[in-house]
């Protein structure tokens, strides 16, 4: 109970805590209310079928599926994931174990600015600096001489695709990852790590023993980055092709949730039903974030309870 | 040399290539940002700042709404979102055990996790369709509520590393509770309430996603108050980048250069302070 002293501080700070909940609540609200009717019409079909048909004649002519931009999203976010885990590991073990302090220091400031960066200017650099790049160095030489895996099968027309909001995604994602994984790997006892040294391990089996110790964190720093990267907007709206395409080839232009809204929401009060429909896509994208971050939120408490700090 | 000391030696290597290559894009960014933006600022001269963007292939002009727009954004979200993100915080520090203070603690992070574009149209929801029009109002909201999960927590930390014993000394004086807070709490933990402030406004500088479907993308006026439309820097790029015209495409750099260069003073301004806390 709160003294009656402190009641009256209690009750002026109330309603700044109430604004926080009332944002919840009407988040809740309005995606619930806006999505109903886009949800009522095609049901489960907005998520297994691949259309997109509006119409301004009239709510019998639509017809609207999120398959594409749902498998964009993972396919993306996967990409990225696969691309960052690696990078961030081997930076966390750089900067603790190797790095001199003035180096450490360095690195630290700058995975602390690629975080910070606007989105927006990754989003520019991807599209007009990396996607020629990438083209020219990576698409094109896979396309020609590999075209027979369905991977590489597909030929890179303008250079937005999967691959390319992938890899943005990926040096997007990697400071946040890197968080992750260097938090569990601080939280590590000195006295493990003396153990594995003082038996004699190389830094190789070191590095196997200190990854094993924190596999839980390392698993959250992938569904985490998973969240992030699936969330993000207008960076991927400006590389990933948009186009409703569901395809093996990592070079075809694809389209993510968000990217989707991005880019068409703004014209979506023209036809009938595809805000709902788009309302129904942030549900989709909401759903995932909690999934992946849920899950990835129990696994950090699952670190921090083995090691108790 | 044994297979152990060959596989350590290759294993070393491989992480200071993975390390470098971790963070050579950003390098990169920076890079071009530097050189095709200066290219363009170069190229337009001072007016880049002081006139309005070009026609299709006419020459480069300038991006003063949008940077004016950028710039009262910023101070408008910060006037509505620290307020409310410092007393929110104060109120879950101040009431740990209090389950309304939990609540606000738990879902001021939660923010984090909504995706920036899905607050874009939460506020175009309960804002743009009700009053039938975009404006700056509807964007500074939608930025207010992205900079809350990073000022709260920011705000916490400073104010749970505050020592018991000044809360202590604080009511030996007789002081009541809020003088406690507001009068020494605040006062210690002022650098750390700051760098929440500044990362919170650096954070919604550059934010583009949450204003797509709030500003109403007027860049040929400065916005004049908070009911008209306006522009942001992060959005004439997101545009511009998508058009097929040379000179839009410069202009964009230019915005880039412009943006960056913004991010990065705030950037070392609360990379500073946070340093002197540590020392």
């Amino acid at each position: 109970m709160i003294p009656k002293v402190d009641r009256s501080f209690f009750l002026s700070l109330l309603p700044f805590a109430a604004i926080i909940f009332a944002l919840f609540a009407l988040l809740a609200y309005v995606l619930a209310y806006e999505s109903r009717p886009a949800i009522e019409r095609f049901g489960l079909s907005l998520l297994t079928e691949n259309v997109w048909k509006p119409s301004e004649r009239g709510v019998e002519f639509v017809k609207y599926g999120l398959l594409a931009p749902l498998y964009g999203t993972l396919v993306t976010s996967l990409i990225a994931a696969a691309i960052a885990l690696p990078l961030s590991v081997a930076t966390v073990f750089f900067m603790e174990e190797m790095a001199p302090y003035r180096i450490r220091e360095f690195f630290s400031s700058v995975i602390d600015l690629m975080a910070g960066l606007p989105t927006i200017i990754y989003g520019l650099w991807g599209l007009e600096v990396m996607i020629p790049l990438l083209r020219r160095w990576v698409m094109s030489p896979l396309h020609e001489h590999l075209d027979f895996i369905p991977l590489f099968a597909c030929d890179p027309l303008s250079g937005a695709s999967f691959l390319a909001a992938g890899l943005l995604l990926a040096v997007m994602i990697i400071p946040f990852m890197h968080g992750v994984i260097k938090e569990a790997y601080r939280q590590v006892p000195r006295t493990y790590k003396e153990a594995a040294l003082s038996l004699g391990a190389t830094r190789y089996e070191y590095f196997r023993i200190m990854v094993s110790l924190i596999r839980p964190a390392i698993i959250a720093a992938v569904l985490l980055g998973l969240g992030r990267a699936a969330s993000e907007t207008v960076a991927v709206a400006l590389v990933v092709g948009n186009a409703f395409n569901i395809s093996p080839c990592l070079f075809a232009p694809g389209y993510t949730i968000s990217s989707l809204i991005a880019n068409q929401f703004t014209e979506a009060s023209f036809f009938p039903l595809m805000e709902n429909v788009m309302f129904a896509g942030s549900l989709v994208l909401l759903a995932l974030g909690m999934l992946f971050s849920g899950i990835g939120v129990v696994m950090m408490r699952r670190v921090r309870e083995l090691y108790g700090r | 040399m044994d297979v152990r000391e060959v596989k350590e030696r290759i294993f070393l290597a491989l992480v200071v290539i993975l390390s470098i290559a971790a963070v050579l894009p950003v390098f990169h960014v920076f890079l071009s940002v530097v050189w095709k933006g200066l290219g363009a600022i170069m190229e337009a001269g001072p007016s880049f700042l002081l006139d309005v963007p070009p026609a299709p292939n006419a020459g480069l002009g300038g991006i003063a709404p949008s940077l004016a727009g950028t710039l009262l954004l910023a101070v408008l979200s910060s006037l509505l979102g620290i307020p409310l993100s410092l007393f929110a915080a104060i109120f879950a520090v101040e009431f740990p055990d209090n389950p309304l203070a939990k609540g606000v603690r738990v879902l001021s992070k939660a923010l984090l996790e909504i995706p920036s574009v899905v607050v874009g149209m939460l506020v175009y929801a309960i804002l743009v369709v009700p009053m039938g029009r975009f404006s700056m109002l509807a964007g500074s909201l939608a930025l207010a509520i992205m900079m809350i999960p990073y000022v709260t927590t920011y705000v916490e930390q400073a104010l749970e590393g505050v020592p018991f014993t000044y809360r202590e000394a604080g009511f030996a004086l007789g002081l009541s509770r809020s003088k406690v807070v507001f009068e020494i709490m605040v006062g210690i933990a002022r650098r750390g309430i700051l760098t929440g402030m500044l990362i919170g406004f650096a954070k919604v500088l550059g934010e583009t996603a949450p204003l797509l479907f709030t500003l109403g993308r007027d860049r040929y006026n400065v916005p004049l108050g908070p009911l008209d439309y306006g522009d942001s820097i992060s959005l004439l790029i997101f545009d511009y980048a998508q058009t097929p015209y040379a000179n839009m495409h410069q202009v964009a750099w230019g915005a880039a250069l412009v943006l960056t260069v913004m991010f990065l003073i705030i950037f070392l301004i609360s990379r500073k302070f946070t340093e002197e806390v540590f020392l």
